[in-house]
């Protein structure tokens, strides 16, 4: 203890899959779920916070991500840097499958961290764009309850009345 | 085992997700792929486009949408351009505008194309809509200097007013001064269609110049050359500027403050306007030729040479809108001088003429398909063309997507070997996979047709005029062209077989038009009949047509899908084919 200079403050965080994770303070302050609850209890911080919502592989890679942003953050702005922050988000959803995607965003949005739901969303945005229904239902798991003279309906509505830009045709 | 998560997302999520979709095709399938998705994505919607506003009514948009801050319609049929579209037929905004004035009370964005607008729904648009930012106007017609004057008193939030090609009755120069002293927020103003000769160039200088967001000038021919100067030294900001009058006495101090003014102007891309051109003063731009991506000489009656000069001066130039006084040398020295160029429309300057007036040939257009290698969009308006040269365009530039040939004389073969032209259409549609547009003239049998709905799989909108020899040729195209949307055909012998065999295609299609051609009253009752959600609607002016036999045919014939049902707003020669038996609805 004598030795160290300045220790940084550790939180403790334990996941639906009963794992804990020890993050620095300024980590765990981008959950801005747990930054609210540790401004109303500020002497709850040695206590190990339940996420009985998040998995351990979730959060696994929710804190590389708050971590790396945090790093680009601390350097001096620039358009590199800029480039460099493109490139992490890029190659961080770029290797999530359909499903970590959506696990993600859930714990992104129970953490509520901002920056970061913005990007996932974003990104699940674009991959249900330019897809047929079908691929869209499979994609969220969802089941289709219209009848068919519903879907009919609301098909012909979507195609006649509302059907999308013209490009510049004359 | 672990059980996969049920991913629940919540509406705000998904809103959020939402959010990054604009695209209407994707909304659309969106709200198609459960009931809660329906209702979250209906509520979030904030931005519509009608291609025909009787397509759909403003109640069934606001029932569905109540959020909507931009709408955009379309009213009357492409061929309103080419005045096929008699006096008083419809597309009037008044209803939309109260609806709206109801259910929208925050508006911002109101773009119309071909509609009937009056000064009563100007004043409308600018009493309800508190935020409201953008008005463009673009070929509509019926509203006054007045009704601009009430947008410029209120909407203290306005961006853009664009007038694009409209007509406007202008009763005075007077409107601009409305627009009161506070307000500074202009981004855009296209007043290039008012007419009168008053322009109140103060309050227009004044506006200008305490406008520091403004990006977008086209001023009125009204607008004096020796006026420009001023302005722009205002506004050098400007990306898109368009001149009024370009004619003056030549003087050394008037020319040298112009170009001044001009070099002053670092971002400008675009310029337009360019009417009586003193080709003295075209040198006065040329500071700023090599930026400028955007030419529209239209107006510009100046001969080849000068022409010749000021495109040699514009590398960049992406898009060049010219009359047919460039020429074929004009055109071959545009190909060497613009690589870049993309879009291309050449206008006749005397289109009554009996004879050609200038030496304007398919050699120009092909030297074009050869030397610019990004050209996409073609308007071509001359009097002579070979299956030859289409070839060569064909093969020149596959990636052709807009392609309109407008020979002038109708019905005109092949000047070389009087064939007709349906080999070189074919070559376009065979070569250009991607083509969107086609407009096509000359001599043409079923042939062309044939050629069209083999190949043309992505074509969305065909104009045809004087074409064909039977119902072979609409068969085709009805049958064959998957990707159709806007079918505009005049003066050719179609008649009720193709139409009536095609009814089912007629609901994948946004309209069809169809005047000066062989389809039958009784026809059209039929079609009325069998295909309930569409609006057969008969235009004759020779009086109703069952004071006529059965087997007469219409003048003209518009024909569109809609979840509206029939409108009520038709004049006295317009005709809906209902439904019922033998029913023949009047206005």
């Amino acid at each position: 203890m004598s030795m160290a200079a300045v220790e940084t403050k550790k939180i403790t965080l334990r996941t639906a899959d009963n794992h804990e994770f020890e993050v620095e303070e300024a980590i765990a302050m981008e959950f801005s779920t747990i930054k609210t609850f540790f401004d109303e209890n500020p002497d709850a911080s040695e206590d190990t916070i339940p996420l009985p919502n998040v998995t351990s592989k979730c959060l696994s890679a929710i804190i590389e991500y708050c971590k790396s942003h945090l790093a680009f953050r601390a350097r001096e702005t620039s358009s590199s840097i800029d480039e460099q922050v493109r490139t992490y988000d890029e190659e961080f959803v770029k290797a999530r499958d359909n499903e970590s995607l959506k696990e993600l965003i859930l714990a992104a949005n129970y953490l509520n961290i901002k920056a970061l739901l913005d990007m996932l969303n974003q990104a699940v945005a674009d991959r249900i764009k330019n897809k047929s229904v079908e691929y869209v239902r499979r994609f969220f798991g969802l089941e289709n309850d219209y009848t068919p003279e519903e879907e009919a309906a609301i098909r012909a509505e979507n195609e006649w009345a509302f059907e999308g830009v013209d490009p510049d045709d004359d | 085992m672990q059980k996969k998560m049920a991913y629940s997302f919540p509406d705000e999520v998904l809103e959020h997700v939402f959010s990054f979709i604009q695209s209407d095709k994707d909304r659309n399938a969106v709200s198609m792929v459960c009931k809660s998705w329906y209702e979250i994505e209906r509520w979030c919607r904030r931005k519509i486009f009608i291609g025909n506003c009787y397509a759909v009514s403003p109640r069934i948009m606001i029932r569905r949408f109540p959020e909507i801050r931009s709408v955009e319609l379309k009213g009357k049929p492409h061929f309103a351009d080419f005045n096929l579209v008699p006096e008083g037929w419809g597309g009037y905004i008044l209803p939309w505008i109260v609806e709206m004035a109801g259910a929208y009370p925050w508006l911002e964005e109101i773009r119309l194309k071909r509609m009937v607008v009056t000064d009563e729904s100007l004043e409308l648009i600018a009493k309800s809509f508190k935020n409201f930012k953008v008005l463009v106007l673009s070929f509509c017609e019926g509203f006054s200097t007045d009704g601009l004057a009430a947008i410029a008193a209120s909407c203290k939030n306005l961006k853009e007013l664009d007038l694009r090609e409209s007509e406007v009755d202008d009763l005075s120069g007077h409107w601009l001064s409305h627009f009161p002293e506070t307000y500074t927020s202009l981004v855009s103003l296209n007043i290039s269609c008012l007419g009168s000769d008053e322009v109140s160039f103060s309050a227009l200088e004044r506006l200008v110049g305490r406008c520091p967001n403004l990006r977008t000038l086209q001023l009125n021919r009204a607008v004096p050359l020796d006026k420009i100067a001023t302005i722009l030294r205002r506004a050098p900001q400007l990306v898109e500027f368009g001149t009024g009058t370009y004619a003056a006495e030549l003087r050394p101090d008037v020319f040298s403050n112009l170009a001044g003014a001009f070099s002053s102007c670092k971002e400008l891309r675009s310029l337009s306007g360019f009417w009586d051109v003193v080709p003295a003063y075209l040198p006065a731009i040329y500071s700023v030729c090599s930026r400028i991506s955007s030419l529209n000489l239209s107006y510009a009656t100046i001969q080849s040479h000068d022409l010749i000069k000021l495109v040699c001066h514009c590398p960049s130039l992406q898009r060049l809108l010219v009359l047919d006084y460039i020429e074929d040398s004009g055109l071959e020295a545009l190909a060497s001088s613009c690589k870049d160029l993309q879009e291309l429309r050449v206008f006749p300057s005397d289109p009554f003429g009996a004879e050609p007036n200038v030496s304007l040939t398919e050699q120009g257009l092909v030297a074009v398909s050869l030397g610019c290698p990004k050209l996409q969009s073609v308007l071509y308006f001359c009097h002579q063309m070979t299956n030859s040269a289409l070839v060569n365009i064909a093969q020149n530039r596959p990636n052709l997507t807009r392609f309109r040939l407008c020979i002038i004389a109708p019905r005109k073969p092949d000047y070389v070997t009087l064939e007709p032209l349906d080999v070189g259409f074919g070559a376009i549609v065979q070569h250009c996979k991607d083509l969107r547009r086609l407009s096509l003239s000359g001599l043409l049998t079923d042939r062309v047709f044939e050629y069209i709905g083999t190949y043309a799989k992505k074509l969305e909108m065909l104009s045809v005029a004087f074409a064909g020899d039977s119902d072979l040729g609409l068969h085709h195209v009805l049958s064959g062209c998957e990707s159709l949307r806007k079918l505009e055909i005049r003066d050719c012998s179609f008649g009720d077989k193709a139409l009536l065999a095609n009814a089912a295609k007629l609901e994948t299609m946004r309209s069809l038009w169809m005047s000066s051609c062989s389809v039958s009253f009784g026809a059209c009752k039929l079609l009325g009949q069998k295909m309930p959600r569409l609006n057969v609607e008969v235009i004759d002016e020779r009086g109703p047509p069952d004071s006529r036999p059965e087997s007469c045919p219409v003048e003209k014939l518009y024909i569109y899908r809609s979840v509206a049902g029939p409108r009520f707003d038709m004049p006295p020669f317009v005709w809906t084919m209902d439904d019922e038996d033998s029913a023949l609805r009047l206005s």
